[in-house]
């Protein structure tokens, strides 16, 4: 009888326990791969020619890895649109040929081939580095300082300094929502020989498309595919920095 | 009105004291002064008994004035007889030295896990001996947390881990104390090893769910562990000497004074030795334990204790420099005090300090993650044996943390410098109620304050209520059902930088504040089950569960902004657990040991996407045997299947671009697409141990030899693609393979 009552508890515990589990909402089934297009853009107020790459996913097995060629591709500023032709497979570059893209002004994008991808972006403000100019010399105890870019928001600009030679130690990029910066944030790493001190600054798009941190990964602003259709503007100048004393 | 309601009360009270007994006292090992929990205290041919405390205390009240004969039994000690004589408005107390014994099996033995069965609701906790710890095979030396990992509801992601994954929740969830103080994170590097010495553990308990109002702050599982305290009689050490690591113990007694002492050292020497054969090693730890007990007064015990450890990794080739190192420094000072017979104190006053520092440098890129908690509690409870059938405890806990969370990346591309000053205040209340013999009910709650200063000044505030009930019906003296439920709160969260907790996430421990616009974690537990002792020494246990999480918090990788983390820096979401755990325990005789089996299901969903989180093993099946094999051989045995772990499986690749704005050049890497999640191959491991005792020169010698994998089963850790192939290769890397153990320890 005793043993009985144990049997019919336990029993029922079971059950009741099954029956909450049953009721979990479990994660849906995965879905077959479907590749997409994969077009990366990055358009630069101070370029002549400005590019778009056309490229798709690719399934794992898949033994091919060709971009796209033959697609249709156009970017559209107010009531124009500006056709741009395949250089090379996977690569077109605009007609026009000219400075034709303005800060300030949004810009959009479409992309057709099998399928349509459409995204729209906008231009930072340009600025200037004034100092120091092309081919001057500089110590660690200088700053680099240049003209506000004003529709950023908070967005920093990152400074990074590319020697010449591989004689020349690499220098950590840095960032900072100032318009200048101290040369002291490299004293660490001597630097000393001529340098490229490029300063860039990412819209919103391609800022947040660069933050992405390790593999992690992101589908960006193009809608029906992946990848980016962001601007930047930068500056560069060309220095020598005198070796620290 | 409230004059006379007092008077009233007190008058009571008294006329109650007045016509009647009461006995107590404590009760120790009557070689080394540890003090024995749930001894079996009870006077003969009557129903007056109880069982001995977590403080090994006991009192037995409301005894009709007579004289009655004593018994203390507890295993693994012989029985202790007293003649007792009761007088009117008499507290007899009795102090027990229990003598150890050699354990028989001829004798009717009273198991202490089975006066737990009795006398407490023991809902989802497993208590653990050091013999547990120390019987089990090992991968180079002894582990508790090892040892942890093949209890039911507990799961374990590879054999790189550590981290204790309870019923569906995840690693950072549990509460992990020693000697009543938090530790952030107790795992070495990679995970294969623990900071908790088997040598230095005195008893360990893992209350895998429906935990009492006294544990808070976590909300899956707590693993309270307590080191030992020392022999007060002899001076006794230990050296030992593994493929890991050296350690030496001293234990005693305090010169000049009612006390002991308990001393441990342990630290790898790899790096130290390897470079004389031209290898290098570049890791490293160490662990040191040190306690201090004594007692002022016969009602006052106090004890002193202080742990640290340390792990660095250091690596320099090349011009690319990789230095890690981490830490736990734990201090606590802990008082025990009968301020009456009725009532019982632990006040412990805690430092808990965490530090991790991570550098990375190449050659034009600086990364640097600086972790640092620095935590001060308060926390003193009361223990009131206010009648035979209710035993309320009442409590304070205040915890304190400065924290400051320093990061730079990409060269100091992105930086981020936070700091902050979590405070965690808690009251609670519980009382374990027999109203008959054959149930006991424990309600308890817990409020919780918690307010944290962000670095500009800005003051986050939360409180939340948080009840607790368990209870327990006994349908026989060997079979009862048992049924929980909990709401449980939490303020903070181990944030994974890379995202989900992946191979490395359980061993580095970024610990972040719940601030901003994000409301504290909570979970409830529901737990249904029943406890059947087949005989004395042979316990099952079956429970089902069920577990909801709210306010879920993982690193938003995509979405955090450096300047405002107060809003972006987690995404939130929920997730839901449910199983069964089955565990048969022996635990006396010559063949000891335990089969425990899991079912259970884990599913989390962040941004509307619903997925099974990497800790969902659906099966868990360990078998742990011990047993004498010839005259002083001992044999032990583990063996674990645990069917596959989820895994993101990609299906699809494609090109990362950048360009670069010197060159007016493009560039391009293969990435890999997260599809799907899949699940690894089962995975099974069977390990074995065998112990000697030698004597040689007055000295005991234990000789320890183990093998793991002994079948060299290859358990995948993790899947990779090799890109540098078209299409990328498939590859993988694999577990631990059949792998020898040595130890030697000598006593003297």
């Amino acid at each position: 009888m005793m043993k009985d009552r144990r049997i019919t508890n336990t029993l029922v515990i079971l059950i009741l326990i099954s029956l909450v589990i049953s009721c979990i909402e479990l994660p849906e089934e995965s879905e077959e791969f479907q590749s997409k297009l994969n077009v990366f853009s990055v358009l630069i107020p101070n370029m002549k020619k400005q590019f778009v790459i056309v490229d798709r996913t690719f399934d794992i097995s898949d033994n091919s890895d060709e971009r796209i060629s033959g697609a249709q591709v156009k970017i559209i500023y107010g009531d124009t649109a500006v056709y741009f032709r395949e250089d090379s497979i996977g690569f077109y570059s605009d007609t026009l040929n000219r400075f034709w893209i303005e800060p300030n002004l949004v810009y959009s994008m479409q992309v057709v081939y099998d399928d349509t991808v459409r995204a729209v972006t906008s231009i930072p403000d340009t600025f200037q580095i004034y100092y120091p100019q092309s081919g001057d010399t500089i110590s660690l105890n200088n700053l680099i300082k240049w003209t506000e870019c004003t529709n950023i928001e908070d967005r920093e600009y990152f400074i990074g300094a590319i020697p010449d030679t591989s004689a020349s130690s690499g220098l950590p990029q840095v960032a900072t929502t100032n318009t200048y910066i101290d040369l002291e944030h490299w004293s660490g790493f001597n630097p000393s020989g001529w340098y490229t001190i490029l300063i860039q600054v990412m819209n919103e798009d391609y800022y947040d498309h660069s933050m992405m941190m390790g593999n992690q990964f992101r589908e960006g602003n193009i809608q029906g595919g992946i990848g980016l259709f962001g601007a930047e503007v930068f500056d560069m100048v060309k220095v020598y920095i005198q070796p620290a004393e | 009105m409230k004059k006379n309601a007092l008077i009233f009360v007190l008058i009571f009270l008294s006329a109650n004291y007045s016509q009647s007994a009461a006995i107590k006292g404590f009760i120790k090992d009557a070689n080394t002064g540890e003090l024995i929990l749930y001894a079996d205290v009870f006077l003969q041919n009557t129903d007056y008994g109880t069982v001995s405390s977590d403080e090994g205390y006991f009192v037995i009240t409301n005894i009709p004035i007579a004289s009655y004969d004593l018994t203390v039994s507890f295993i693994g000690y012989e029985k202790y007889y007293q003649s007792v004589t009761f007088e009117e408005d008499n507290f007899v107390t009795v102090n027990v030295s229990l003598i150890p014994k050699a354990i028989s099996l001829d004798e009717v033995t009273v198991n202490a896990r089975k006066t737990i069965f009795n006398k407490t609701t023991n809902i989802s906790s497993i208590p653990l001996s050091p013999r547990d710890v120390k019987q089990s095979p090992f991968f180079l030396e002894n582990d508790l947390i090892k040892v942890i990992q093949s209890l039911p509801g507990v799961t374990s992601i590879s054999d790189f881990s550590s981290q204790l994954y309870v019923r569906g929740g995840s690693g950072d969830q549990n509460l992990i104390q020693l000697d009543g103080v938090q530790i952030f994170n107790p795992i070495h590097f990679g995970g294969l090893f623990s900071v908790f010495d088997a040598d230095a553990v005195q008893r360990a308990k893992l209350l895998a769910g429906g935990f009492p109002a006294e544990y808070g702050g976590r909300l899956s599982s707590v693993l309270d562990v307590y080191t030992t305290t020392g022999n007060p009689n002899n001076t006794k050490g230990i050296a030992s000497l593994s493929i890991l690591s050296s350690k030496l113990i001293f234990d005693g007694p305090i010169p000049f004074y009612k006390g002991s002492y308990f001393i441990s050292g342990r630290r790898t020497y790899f790096d130290k030795v390897l470079p004389y054969f031209d290898r290098d090693f570049p890791y490293f730890f160490y662990d040191v334990y040190a306690k201090v007990a004594f007692e002022p007064s016969n009602e006052t015990k106090v004890f002193i204790s202080n742990f640290i450890n340390h792990d660095e990794f250091n690596f320099n080739e090349d011009g690319e420099s990789i230095l890690m190192s981490w830490g736990n420094k734990v201090t606590s000072l802990s008082i025990r005090h009968l301020i009456s017979p009725r009532f019982f104190s632990r006040t412990y006053l805690t430092r808990s300090q965490f530090t991790q520092d991570i550098n990375i440098e190449s050659e034009d890129e600086l990364t640097s993650i600086v972790n640092t908690i620095d935590e001060y509690s308060l926390k003193s409870d009361v223990t009131g044996f206010v009648s035979p059938s209710h035993q309320i405890k009442t409590g304070v806990e205040i915890r304190r943390k400065e924290w400051v969370f320093d990061g730079s990346f990409m060269g100091g591309g992105m930086l981020y410098e936070y700091d902050g000053t979590p405070t965690l205040t808690s009251l609670y209340f519980q009382d374990k109620w027999m109203p008959s013999e054959s149930i006991i009910i424990q309600p308890g709650v817990r409020l919780n304050y918690y307010s944290v200063n962000f670095q500009e000044g800005k003051n986050y505030r939360h409180s939340t209520i948080t009840p607790r009930l368990s209870a327990k019906y006994f349908l026989s003296k060997t079979f009862a059902i048992n049924a929980a439920f909990g709401k449980y709160s939490q303020f903070g969260t181990n944030v994974h930088l890379m995202g989900d907790e992946g191979f490395l996430g359980s061993t580095f421990y970024n610990w972040y504040p719940i601030w901003g616009i994000y409301e504290p974690s909570s979970s409830n537990h529901y737990i249904l089950g029943i406890e059947h002792w087949i005989s004395e020494s042979i316990n099952l246990t079956l429970e089902g569960y069920y577990k909801t999480y709210r306010q879920l918090y993982k690193y938003d990788i995509a979405g955090f902004d450096t300047k405002d983390p107060l809003n972006t820096l987690y995404l939130e979401g929920e997730g839901e657990s449910a199983g069964i755990d089955f565990l048969l325990k022996k635990d006396l005789g010559k063949l000891t040991g335990w089969i425990s089996y899991s079912l259970g299901l884990a599913v989390v969903e962040f941004k509307g996407e619903r997925y099974y989180p990497i800790y969902d093993r659906r099966q868990n099946l360990n078998v742990i045997l011990n047993f004498p094999l010839v005259k002083k051989f001992n044999f032990s045995a583990k063996f674990n299947y645990g069917s596959g772990a989820p895994y993101n499986y990609y299906s699809g690749r494609y090109r990362r671009y950048w360009f670069d704005e010197v060159d007016g050049e493009y560039g391009d890497w293969w990435d890999d697409m997260e599809s799907v999640r899949k699940r690894y191959p089962s995975y099974n491991r069977l390990d074995i141990l065998m112990t000697r005792n030698y004597k040689w020169r007055q000295l005991d010698v234990l000789l320890k030899i183990g093998v793991i994998n002994v079948l060299n089963h290859k358990n995948v850790f993790l899947f990779y693609r090799d890109h540098s192939v078209t299409p990328p290769a498939l590859k993988k890397v694999d577990m631990l393979p059949i792998f020898p153990s040595i130890e030697l320890k000598i006593k003297f």
